[in-house]
């Protein structure tokens, strides 16, 4: 009696076998020749591009120059040269140490460093002040600049548009390297970024970048394009972050959609680093050894990249699940729409997942991380040649239209665009909450500074109690980087600000 | 020479004088501590059938802050809940501001164990609303802020905290014009989504004392 049960147990195990052994077993390779030409790609950025121009033009702009020079030496001050430029100047910094915060309200300012037998202008923060660059003018240029020990930002953007970022060196400054926010049409290129907590490049709630041939590495998010459309980021070396690069948008801001993103022929290799970035940011969610990660950003075309050696894995795809279930925004998509991933090098990834990820890879009996991982099972993806990666969750994954992105050379627009502030709806209040506040401060969701939600509820109806704290603000949270003075910016700005952060509502 | 031994006398006696005083202050936080003894316990380790909170784990400063707001009326006044109207009129029995403060340094001093967890929710999510929206004011790991008028949560009997929260979101706390921080909170305790968000905080504030 035992043996019957011994023997027709073997054979229930051998027969659960094969048919576990046959539905594991992978679709088999198809071997396609291609019988005609596939579409061209289209986008709703790359349309407004291509309106604008009528020829062709690649980041063939400068910023506008009146002729105007003037000479900053070692040991004076490249602020007081601000002070004196009238707007389409050049300021050349020789080589030296500025020990300076400059602050660039004037249109049409280059601020350019002379490299002589490669010695930089040096911008050293000492570990005490907040920001190397901050410009708000519209039309900017800067370059040749090393940027080292500052605790904020190396070169922020605060609602200037037309912008030129270039060739800079910037080692250890806080929060940001390069981090133009609400921008419209801006180049950030050949720079060298290493050793920020945050984003080494962070494109916030801008239009029209290109993000194209930088290196960046040891951070904690290499290139981070965030609530911004119409960005290309190319020809980027991208190593030893946590994360690579990514393309997302955070919950609470004001500007809700990402979109229209291209990553194309770029280096995302080894981004293994340990994650440093602040206890409870949002950044701190990344998984180490993340290659690239579209977090509810749409339309983002992903092409000819070589994704390697990167331990958590080469992509991922997710929802707001990532931030956290208590950040959202009731205005916001959760989830990314339309991804596209054309051919890519993706070997390597995936060998050490991070406890997060090896946590999601447990649920499917899986142990090693895949080359691409979608979350959120979207049904409106298309991959080229899936049958060369590593893949979870792509099942409903179609056939891409289109082999390669080549009919856009650029997202950036040939022409200058018109000043922020001469937007419909936009008032000095708001636009220095968009073009400054929000780059710390999210709604209701935490990322640098606390959620507006929590400073509305400790000032209410005291705005003048927010702009008096703003310029000069002293540190209340143990947990919390401390705020940078915004003295910069005028008592007027500063209170129209916090009224319209106090009225915000979402 | 004769100026030097002057001088430290004079500050030998100033700082036993500053001694005795601090002894003062804590004999006459215990001898007022004993109208609380009956609801708070003789440990300031509270006591839910009576409603009564564990005290112990508070900073001074908030006690003395709390205490002041019953005996103006800021707390415990007609639209409160029933706990607070029964609070308030035991804080008028306090003689002045002084034994507010000094009732207040005795509780501070007292110790007594955590009480067990009652409310149940998920911690991991509670964590994630807490770092989100309370942490900014209340501190890393519930320890409190008094930069920001923000008590210790951590410690408190899970019962109460959820039972202020609602307070807070019905109204019965934090309405009162003048009080200040408690209109700060009523702001925020209304943004948590709903009152299973609040279980969530609860358990996930209550899960950092298990270890004491």
């Amino acid at each position: 009696m035992n043996k019957i049960v011994a023997v027709v147990g073997a054979l229930a195990l051998l027969g659960g076998g094969y048919y576990l052994g046959n539905a594991n077993q992978p679709e088999p390779t198809v071997i396609k020749v291609p019988t005609a030409p596939k579409a061209e790609f289209t986008s709703s950025g790359a349309d407004e591009v291509s309106a604008a121009s009528g020829k062709v033009s690649v980041r063939a702009w400068e910023t506008p120059t009146s002729g105007e020079v003037i000479i900053v030496k070692d040991g004076e001050s490249i602020q007081d040269a601000v002070k004196a430029a009238q707007p389409g100047a050049v300021i050349k910094v020789m080589p030296g140490t500025y020990k300076e915060t400059v602050y660039v309200d004037k249109d049409n300012i280059t601020l350019s460093g002379v490299i002589e037998r490669g010695a930089y202008p040096v911008m050293d923060g000492e570990g005490v002040r907040n920001d190397a660059v901050l410009y708000s003018g519209n039309g900017f240029t800067v370059e040749n600049l090393y940027i080292t020990k500052y605790k904020g930002n190396a070169i922020m953007g605060q609602a200037g548009n037309n912008y030129i970022i270039r060739n800079n060196i910037i080692v250890d400054t806080g929060v940001y390297g390069i981090f133009p926010q609400l921008g419209k049409n801006g180049i950030v290129a050949h720079n060298v970024i290493s050793g920020i907590e945050d984003a080494a490049i962070y494109v916030g709630m801008s239009d029209n970048v290109d993000v194209v041939y930088n290196q960046v590495f040891d951070s904690v998010a290499g290139i981070e394009i965030e609530n911004s459309r119409s960005a290309l980021v190319e020809g980027n070396f991208v190593y030893n972050n946590t994360g690579g690069i990514l393309a997302f948008i955070t919950p609470g801001l004001p500007i809700k959609t990402c979109s229209d993103v291209i990553i194309r022929n770029n280096f995302v290799v080894d981004n293994n680093h340990e994650n440093f970035a602040i206890p409870g940011s949002l950044v701190s969610n990344i998984p180490q050894g993340t290659g690239m990660l579209i977090m509810a950003c749409d339309d983002v075309v992903v092409e000819q990249n070589i994704i390697t050696g990167n331990e958590s894995m080469g992509m991922l795809f997710t929802d707001f699940s990532l931030a956290g279930n208590a950040a959202t925004d009731p205005d916001a998509d959760p989830r990314p729409n339309r991804p596209k991933i054309l051919n890519n090098i993706m070997r390597d990834n995936g060998k050490n997942p991070a406890p997060m990820v090896r946590a999601v890879l447990a649920t499917q009996m899986l142990t090693r991380g895949p080359d691409v991982i979608d979350t959120v099972g979207m049904d409106d993806g298309c991959i080229l040649n899936p049958e060369r990666y590593r893949t979870f969750g792509l099942e409903k994954y179609g056939d891409c239209e289109f082999e390669n992105t080549k009919t856009v050379l650029t997202y950036t627009l040939p022409e200058p665009v018109p000043p922020r502030v001469n937007e419909t709806n936009m008032d000095k209040g708001k636009l220095a909450y968009y073009g400054v506040c929000a780059g710390c401060h999210a709604y209701g969701s935490r990322m640098i500074g606390p959620p507006t939600q929590i400073i509305q509820a400790l000032y209410m109806d005291n705005p003048e109690g927010i702009a008096a704290y703003a310029a000069a603000p002293v540190r209340k949270r143990d947990d919390y980087p401390e705020m940078p003075p915004q003295g910069h910016l005028d008592d007027e700005t500063r209170l129209a600000a916090a009224k319209f952060m106090l009225g915000l509502t979402r | 020479m004769k100026r030097l031994q002057k001088t430290l006398a004079a500050a030998f006696l100033t700082l036993s004088s500053t001694v005795v005083f601090a002894l003062d202050d804590a004999d006459a936080g215990k001898a007022h501590y004993a109208t609380c003894v009956a609801c708070h316990g003789e440990n300031g380790q509270g006591n839910r059938a009576l409603n009564a909170p564990r005290l112990s784990h508070l900073q001074a400063v908030y006690v003395t802050a709390q205490l002041q707001k019953f005996r103006s009326g800021m707390r415990g006044g007609a639209n409160d809940t029933d706990a607070a109207r029964q609070m308030a009129p035991m804080a008028v029995t306090l003689p002045d501001d002084e034994a507010l403060t000094d009732v207040a340094a005795y509780i501070a001093s007292l110790e007594s164990p955590v009480s067990a967890a009652i409310v149940e929710g998920d911690v991991t999510l509670g964590a994630d609303y807490y770092n989100q929206l309370c942490g900014a004011c209340h501190g890393a790991g519930g320890v409190g802020n008094p930069a920001l008028n923000s008590p210790r949560l951590a410690g408190s009997d899970d019962w109460y905290l959820e039972a202020q929260v609602l307070a807070f979101r019905a109204g019965q706390r934090g309405a009162h014009p003048e009080d200040k921080t408690g209109r700060q909170m009523r702001a925020m305790a209304a943004i948590l989504p709903d009152e299973q968000a609040i279980k969530d905080v609860v358990a996930y504030l209550h899960s950092l004392t298990q270890q004491d």
